[in-house]
């Protein structure tokens, strides 16, 4: 199976981000890092008063706020965005109105245009873009994921059309009019006076090969957006948005697309409403990164922030890029792992910025995590508010895979073991294999101890019968702490509940990954094309039988 | 005899279940703290015994104490170095003239033939005690010849390991645990042999099996039955007794010899009873040993002579046995730990309405991949709670996740469980305004395949516990859900991996491969 062809980063690998998803995502990849470096990381839930004084917005689950402290000072965040950014910039950047006029001031190029009130009328609203050249751009002042964002109005009649629409249709009173630049779109992520990361967002779409369907080719597509630690939750969803696009581009969703076509489906270009990120940092001239710095610089209190942009392919504006949006709570996750390209260190970059002080610890080998979802779960039910996630092993990492062979199966044996890892500072966990053999996972950073492991092992005092032991480097990403992974200890009531809570766990991930991988195959043995060629067709009709 | 659970503390009669021995200490004191609206943080400990003795901390916000069990930091490691030590705890006490058993330690140089000699020069009855023994290991009490001297030593030194030795005369008492803070006594308890009250109709046997069954009601010895064996019936026969006797109503039979069996022992409050003479011996026991402030001062009582002796001074006891006797009336020592470290808040109202979860703290802990954990505050406002039983189709629907989200945002506490009978109880507090939109939620909204379809409303006054709880639906069941899960996860694993089998396969056929190259071409033109 092909994996996707972006290349992430070593650190932050697909493993160790498994039980981050979407905005946690962005948190963990923050957090991750800092606590790498050796601060202090406390999860909080929204009960807190840590953050009484910071905007934070949305449900928020646990995973979503944090702090990391070093021996001077704490700073706290909120996904991304910690907490040396004002709330005004904040609330600047959640009104597109307001960007507008402090990036205008500072004189940083945005498109022409001007924000309505709630109580404008819909005829002060047609006078004004009878000022404006067309094409035109309508869109809702505060809505976020480009929801009611309706581009390249050619005509009065379209206007009236889109502004019926998002108006009245889905009751965004207050909007924005303004010139269509067309272009292509880039995110860049600034902090401070650097541009980190710029990636191009091309809306959701698809590539032909004369041989599958537009929908199955849609199905194709989103198989490898699963792959992928930050698409996987943004799959294409064929909706009428999508139907309606390809329609007007002359297909229906049953046409089989030419070799070689690339058709889009949207004209959003949202990560979250199918598009794919597309690394372009190294190539973007600086030029336009210098517009992303001074946009983020017009925004007192901001520091760093997402910056969305056009690059301008009309010769009618004169700058070469005008800035469309800034969004101070940036997902990041385009740029860590982005469908193609270079993975970009926007952790870092943001831990470099709060914590100068630990910039020339490197942390691109590190191997050692914590599990997003053990951590968590005291402040799941809320029987704990704040979380501190035990230290950061400092220094390299070696670890060791021992699996040790004869009687050795008892619990008290591997209780034993895990003491004996924690009291000599080791990381790593032990695990049944067979019925004569555990596997033991030994990770530290003195070299000697973790070698010196395997004859720990044999030193059970009770006489466990330890006939062999077998030893190898282990290269694996492994977790802070020491656990025992005994699926079936039902010693006590106690351990059986926590055993059956894991299994819950783990349940719930496998049924998630194998309706996916249904998913996948029936699409694969709907498609038109799989019908026609014959290789291993009886175990589709198997599958299919079971149905 | 029968327990009468209204002895104890009323604000203690719902713990959450499973909460027994040094976590019952930690837990009540913690708690006590909190209920006052302290701050509460448990926090990994520094050195690397993994135990049930949390380090836990409370705070006022200008101030904060450590604990570890029933011990803060009010106790100085001085204080705490010299009670490990019997022979240095004796050297403080009879300085200040605090009466001891005569004794004398020995080293691990010391030969036996020597320690063998200071017992025949002091005289039988004896005990052997190691020096650095704790919780009753390895003491050997009414010792009463040199043969069994010489036996005991045997098994002390050689069989348990233990290097020097405490030998002493034996104290012919009862066994008393006097619980001091400060400069007072704040609870005495007497730990009598096991024994039974006859009701003139049943059996010793019977009767043992009675009170057996009381003892595991009770936190403090839920786990410390008392086990018919050899001894037992020869002990019995002493007084002409055997198991199938039945004693005489309203007459108390002992099971054992005084000093023996110590886990057996029945814990019966007589902070009242005791006199103000062997009181202050135990406060001035306790100030003899620099840096103590509150510490369990053992005593070996003549209750004839009125006099009584020091053998142990305990700077982290449990505590449970003075909040959970079998006889006489429950004593209040986490209050009053925390009246000595926090007597700001001594008149601060306690708030019982609700507690807090422990297990998920020890949960959190074991892996060691959490340092630090601290617990939502009490709420301060006034709360009202209530119990809605509702009707309807709500399994399956994710229905828990729509209420999750709701509590969240309305600060709910309370749980969720799906009832054997198809119902499902939902019991929250919070404020009355946040408990008045609950309602309106869940009365007219639900998830798109939920439906309810009947609400019944209670008021709800048992304690609450803090944060919001799914409950399972069969609690007593978990082995079998245990089971079922193991063989869930059995079946998906095989599925999946028949699915994954048959991917591949189609992932390799042909056509397959070959669309896969054209879309990897046509993504390199695409990346510009």
């Amino acid at each position: 199976m092909k994996k996707f062809s972006g290349v992430s980063l070593p650190q932050l690998t697909e493993e160790i981000v498994r039980n981050a998803r979407k905005t946690r995502l962005d948190a963990f990849a923050v957090a991750l890092e800092g606590w790498r470096r050796g601060l202090k990381l406390k999860w909080y839930t929204k009960d807190t008063p840590h953050f009484d004084d910071m905007i934070i917005f949305g449900v928020n689950p646990p995973g979503r706020l944090f702090s990391l402290s070093s021996d001077k000072k704490t700073h706290f965040f909120f996904r991304t965005r910690g907490d040396k950014v004002s709330n005004r910039a904040v609330e600047i950047g959640s009104e597109k109105g307001d960007t507008k006029i402090w990036l205008d001031k500072a004189g940083v190029p945005v498109p022409q245009g001007k924000g309505f009130p709630e109580d404008a009328t819909d005829e002060e609203i047609i006078e004004y873009s009878r000022t404006l050249d067309y094409p035109l751009v309508f869109k809702p002042t505060n809505a976020s994921l480009g929801n009611g964002v309706v581009t390249n109005l050619q005509n009065e009649a379209e206007f009236v059309a889109a502004l019926n629409y998002v108006r009245h249709e889905l009751g965004y009173k207050e909007v924005i009019v303004e010139q269509h630049v067309s272009g292509k779109e880039y995110r860049l992520y600034v902090v401070e006076d650097q541009v980190i990361a710029v990636y191009n967002r091309i809306p959701a779409n698809i590539t032909g090969d004369g041989k599958h369907t537009i929908e199955e080719l849609i199905e194709l597509k989103n198989y490898e957006r699963r792959q992928n630690a930050r698409l996987n939750s943004c799959l294409i969803h064929t909706d009428q948005e999508i139907v309606d696009f390809v329609t007007e581009q002359g297909y229906s969703l049953d046409s089989v697309l030419e070799k070689g076509k690339q058709l889009l489906l949207r004209e959003k270009t949202n990560v979250s409403s199918g598009g794919d990120p597309i690394d372009v940092t190294d190539e973007t001239p600086n030029e336009i990164k210098q517009i992303a710095i001074d946009a983020v610089k017009a925004i007192p209190g901001l520091h760093h922030a997402g910056v969305d942009i056009i690059v301008n392919e009309d010769s009618k504006i004169k700058q070469p890029a005008v800035v469309l949006e800034i969004n101070p709570t940036a997902q990041i996750g385009g740029a860590l792992f982005p469908l193609r390209g270079k993975a970009r260190n926007i952790p870092a970059a943001i831990i470099d910025y709060y914590f100068p002080e630990t910039k020339g610890i490197d942390t691109s080998d590190s191997k050692i995590y914590f599990d997003m979802s053990t951590v968590l779960e005291p402040l799941e039910d809320r029987t704990a508010i704040e979380v501190e996630v035990a230290p950061a092993p400092m220094g390299k990492l070696y670890a060791k895979r021992y699996v040790v062979i004869g009687d050795v199966q008892r619990h008290r044996y591997h209780r034993w073991i895990k003491k004996q890892a924690l009291d000599r500072n080791l990381n790593g966990f032990v695990k049944n294999m067979v019925f004569d053999e555990i596997e033991v996972i030994i990770a530290g950073t003195d070299k000697k101890e973790v070698d010196g492991f395997k004859q720990v092992l044999k030193q059970y005092p009770q006489g466990s019968k330890v006939v062999k032991i077998q030893e190898e480097v282990w290269e694996e990403p492994v977790t802070v702490g020491f656990e025992i992974n005994e699926r079936y200890n039902t010693s006590t009531l106690r351990a059986a509940q926590y055993s059956l809570r894991k299994m819950h766990q783990e349940l719930a991930r496998l049924t998630k990954q194998k309706n996916r991988i249904e998913k996948d195959i029936s699409h694969v043995f709907n498609s038109t094309s799989w019908k026609f060629s014959t290789p291993i067709r009886k175990v589709g009709e198997i599958v299919k039988g079971k149905k | 005899m029968k327990i009468d659970p209204n002895n104890w503390l009323s604000h203690l009669k719902h713990l959450p279940e499973d909460i027994s021995n040094y976590k019952t200490c930690t837990y009540l004191i913690a708690l006590e703290g909190w209920r006052r609206g302290l701050k509460l943080k448990f926090h990994m400990k520094p050195s690397t015994a993994i135990g049930p003795s949390a380090r836990f901390s409370l705070s006022d916000g200008k101030k904060q104490h450590f604990f570890t069990v029933s011990r803060g930091d009010k106790v100085t490691n001085e204080a705490i170095r010299i009670c490990s030590n019997k022979p240095l705890t004796y050297k403080y006490l009879s300085k200040n003239n605090v009466p001891i058993p005569e004794g004398k330690s020995f080293d691990a140089k010391t030969s036996n033939e020597e320690i063998i000699s200071y017992a025949e020069q002091i005289g039988f009855p004896l005990v052997l005690k190691p020096s650095d023994g704790s919780s009753g290991r390895g003491v050997i009490t009414n010792i009463k010849n040199i043969e069994q001297f010489k036996e005991a030593l045997a098994e002390v030194k050689e069989n348990q390991g233990f290097k020097s030795v405490i030998v002493e005369r034996f104290i012919v008492g009862e066994d008393y645990r006097v619980y001091v803070v400060g400069d007072r006594v704040v609870a005495a308890t007497r730990r009598t042999a096991a024994n039974v009250i006859g009701d003139g109709k049943r059996t010793i046997e019977e009767l043992i099996e009675i009170k057996n069954k009381e003892r595991r009601k009770n936190p403090f010895i839920k786990n410390r039955s008392i086990k018919i064996n050899r001894d037992m019936i020869d002990w019995l026969k002493k007084s002409n007794k055997t198991l199938s006797t039945v004693p005489e109503k309203g007459e108390r039979v002992f099971l054992r010899r005084q000093g023996a069996y110590l886990k057996e022992r029945d814990p019966v409050d007589i902070t009242d009873e005791m006199s103000d003479h062997l009181k202050a011996i135990a406060v001035k026991a306790m100030k003899s040993i620099p840096g103590l402030t509150h510490c369990d001062v053992d005593m070996l009582v003549n209750e004839k002579t009125g006099e009584g002796y020091v053998n142990e001074i305990n700077s982290r006891p449990q505590i449970s046995n003075h909040l959970f006797p079998l006889e006489g009336l429950a004593r209040d020592v986490p209050k009053e730990i925390i009246d000595f470290y926090f007597p700001e808040t001594k008149k601060t109202p306690r708030n019982d309405f609700f507690y807090f979860d422990f297990n998920p703290v020890y949960d959190a802990f074991r892996n060691r991949n959490v340092k630090e954990l601290t617990i939502p505050d009490i709420p301060t406002e006034p709360q009202i709670a209530r119990r809605f039983r509702l009707s309807g189709n709500l399994r399956g629907v994710n229905y828990e996740r729509w209420i999750r989200r709701h509590v969240i945002r309305l600060q709910l506490n309370g749980y969720l469980k799906h009832l054997k009978n198809g119902k499902t109880s939902i019991v929250v507090s919070g404020t009355p305004e946040n408990i008045d939109s609950f309602r309106n939620i869940i009365t007219n909204q639900a998830p798109k395949k939920a439906k309810v379809t009947r609400i019944i409303e209670k008021s709800w006054d048992k304690p609450i516990k803090i944060g919001f709880e799914f409950k399972k639906t069969h609690p007593d069941s978990d082995f079998k859900q245990l089971e079922a899960a193991k063989n869930e996860i059995k079946k998906l694993k095989k599925e999946k991996q028949t699915y994954e089998n048959e991917l591949k396969n189609i992932m390799n056929s042909k056509t397959w491969k070959w669309a896969k190259r054209i879309q990897k071409i046509s993504g390199g033109e695409n990346s510009y």
